[in-house]
């Protein structure tokens, strides 16, 4: 680099910028949503096209437009929404009891240290096990009835909650323990005080998990016992070979993981805003 | 003399992780084998740990539940290490380019929300009930996993540290390879982790619904012969292949971990 070459002194005038078009600036500030609706567009157009042009082969994907008409007779049928009250039941069911337990029995075993590690082995070796293995294990003891679907659910769900919850008690932070006794505070106001909002946000990343394994027990049970349910649907659709009902199925799942990993994502950033935003997240 | 004590504290430590651990472990076979023996519910419904032990012996001993072994973990690997090649890759790909990233953002979101064994009628009726069916099953349970971390990870490089290559005449290659990359690296893993746990789940839904082999199969088999402790005993494998795997790759992540951000998923 040679000084000589470059002029010394060099004004540097502001570039004047012709204001954008209204569209383009819009366009510029929802960038984000405006492509990823239009990837899903896409998607859907792509596999429309390539059912009719014939390089999507329409048995077995069907195509959109089919699956939007199957589904709209499909709503007209008391059948269909006695599968979706069953569904809903097993999963409302399930989910329920594994919350109602998961949440208290976590923070109890969390709280005395020496209990979490009694219990460390097993709840660890539940959370690894693909709990779908315990299916035919729960069709023994409840039968086929939804019952044992939200058995089901709440195994999926119950695993996933506990061994955050636990973790969260556990490493409530050790000085802030220690300034609330020497302050004589009472174990309840360390409680409801130190445990609980530190304790929250484990617990809803346990909820985050336990959505996708709740939706997967829900279906795999009702694959597995076939008697009623939005599943058992998919899974006679399947058989009789019409993959837009199928498909419509899988749809309604799909929907119903998003609107649930959507509320748990918005109930994690509510309870982490009091963090301070870190370095490297910045 | 302080340095003595806290060694040996730290000893009682870990010693005291193991101790209750142990407690805990044993405590619950004990319990199970005595109420089971003292008739306080009927044996088909639990089995125990006795039964469970005889079954291990003889079903390992005469070779017949080596082959179910095998094809689970064929099954397994094959769909895992294609999910693995071909969703690294794209991950980094889409993450790397910022509208590609957006393009993708909902579709990949919304792929990932479905509970992936609910595409195994579809696939099913398009692959058959055979080792091929199993594989895509797993390539699809674990690859919406793999791609989504990737990207994220790939996403959120600090922005700064991208900014400073630039500003020192660094090439986009260079950004990739020095920057991206490694600060990418600890969210692939959870990705993985993630995908591994999904692709067990994978496996073994496809192999209850319907299979001729495999350890889901064998399950279902002896569920359906009131055989409980079989029926323990292909969980039990499955369990222990569960914690084998998660272990790892939690040690691989915890050496990793200084530089690694929260993810929790």
């Amino acid at each position: 680099m040679t000084v000589a070459t470059s002029p010394a002194f060099r004004t540097i005038h502001p570039r004047v910028r012709k204001p954008r078009p209204a569209l383009m600036r819009w366009y510029r500030r929802n960038e984000r949503v405006v492509l990823s609706v239009a990837g899903v567009v896409l998607f859907f157009v792509v596999w429309e096209i390539g059912s009719a042009a014939g390089f999507v082969d329409k048995f077995f994907f069907s195509s959109p437009s089919a699956i939007a008409t199957a589904g709209a007779s499909e709503v007209t049928k008391a059948r269909f929404w006695d599968d979706v009250r069953i569904t809903a039941l097993e999963l409302v069911v399930g989910t329920g009891a594994s919350v109602v337990l998961a949440v208290p029995l976590g923070i109890f075993i969390g709280w005395y240290r020496r209990l979490s590690l009694t219990f460390d082995p097993w709840l660890n070796f539940f959370n690894a096990l693909p709990r779908v293995a315990l299916v035919p294990l729960v069709v023994l003891w409840f039968g086929l009835d939804w019952n044992m679907k939200a058995v089901v659910v709440f195994l999926g769900g119950f695993f996933a909650i506990i061994l955050p919850t636990v973790e969260g008690v556990r490493t409530v932070e050790r000085h802030l323990l220690d300034v609330s006794r020497s302050f004589r505070a009472s174990s309840r106001l360390i409680f409801t005080s130190l445990v609980i909002p530190g304790t929250l946000p484990f617990i809803v990343s346990g909820l985050r998990i336990a959505v996708g394994r709740v939706l997967a027990g829900v279906v795999i049970g009702e694959f597995y016992a076939q008697t009623q349910g939005i599943g058992v649907m998919i899974y006679k659709a399947e058989a009789s070979l019409q993959s837009d009902r199928m498909l419509f199925g899988v749809l309604i799942f799909t929907v119903l993981g998003i609107v649930l990993y959507e509320s748990v994502g918005a109930a994690e950033r509510y309870f982490q805003r009091w963090r301070p935003v870190r370095e490297d997240e910045a | 003399m302080l340095g003595v004590r806290n060694a040996t504290l730290a000893l009682s430590r870990v010693n005291e992780r193991l101790f209750f651990g142990v407690i805990g472990f044993v405590g619950v076979l004990v319990v199970w084998e005595t109420t089971a023996q003292l008739g306080l519910y009927r044996k088909s419904l639990l089995s125990t740990p006795s039964a469970i032990w005889r079954a291990a012996l003889t079903d390992f001993a005469n070779g017949s539940m080596a082959p179910h072994i095998t094809t689970s973990l064929s099954e397994f690997a094959a769909g895992f290490a294609i999910a693995m090649a071909v969703g690294i890759p794209l991950g980094l790909l889409i993450g790397s380019f910022r509208r590609v990233d957006y393009l993708f953002n909902g579709l990949l979101a919304g792929l990932n929300a479905t509970p992936n064994v609910a595409l195994i009628p579809l696939i099913i009726l398009v692959a058959g009930i055979g080792y091929e069916a199993k594989v895509v099953v797993v390539f699809l349970s674990a690859f919406f996993s793999v791609v989504v971390t990737t990207f994220t990870g790939v996403s959120t490089t600090a922005a700064r540290h991208l900014d400073i290559t630039r500003s020192f005449g660094g090439s986009r290659w260079l950004a990739f390879r020095t920057v991206v990359l490694p600060s990418t690296f600890p969210f692939i893993l959870s990705g993985t982790r993630i995908g591994l746990g999904r692709a067990l789940v994978g496996v073994v839904s496809a192999e209850i619904i319907s299979a001729n082999q495999g350890l889901g199969f064998y399950i279902s088999l002896y569920g359906t012969f009131l055989d409980t402790a079989r029926v323990m005993l292909g969980i039990i494998i499955f369990g222990v292949f569960g914690v084998v795997i998660g272990e790892g790759l939690r040690i691989l992540e915890r050496r990793f971990e200084v530089w690694r951000p929260d993810l929790h998923r």
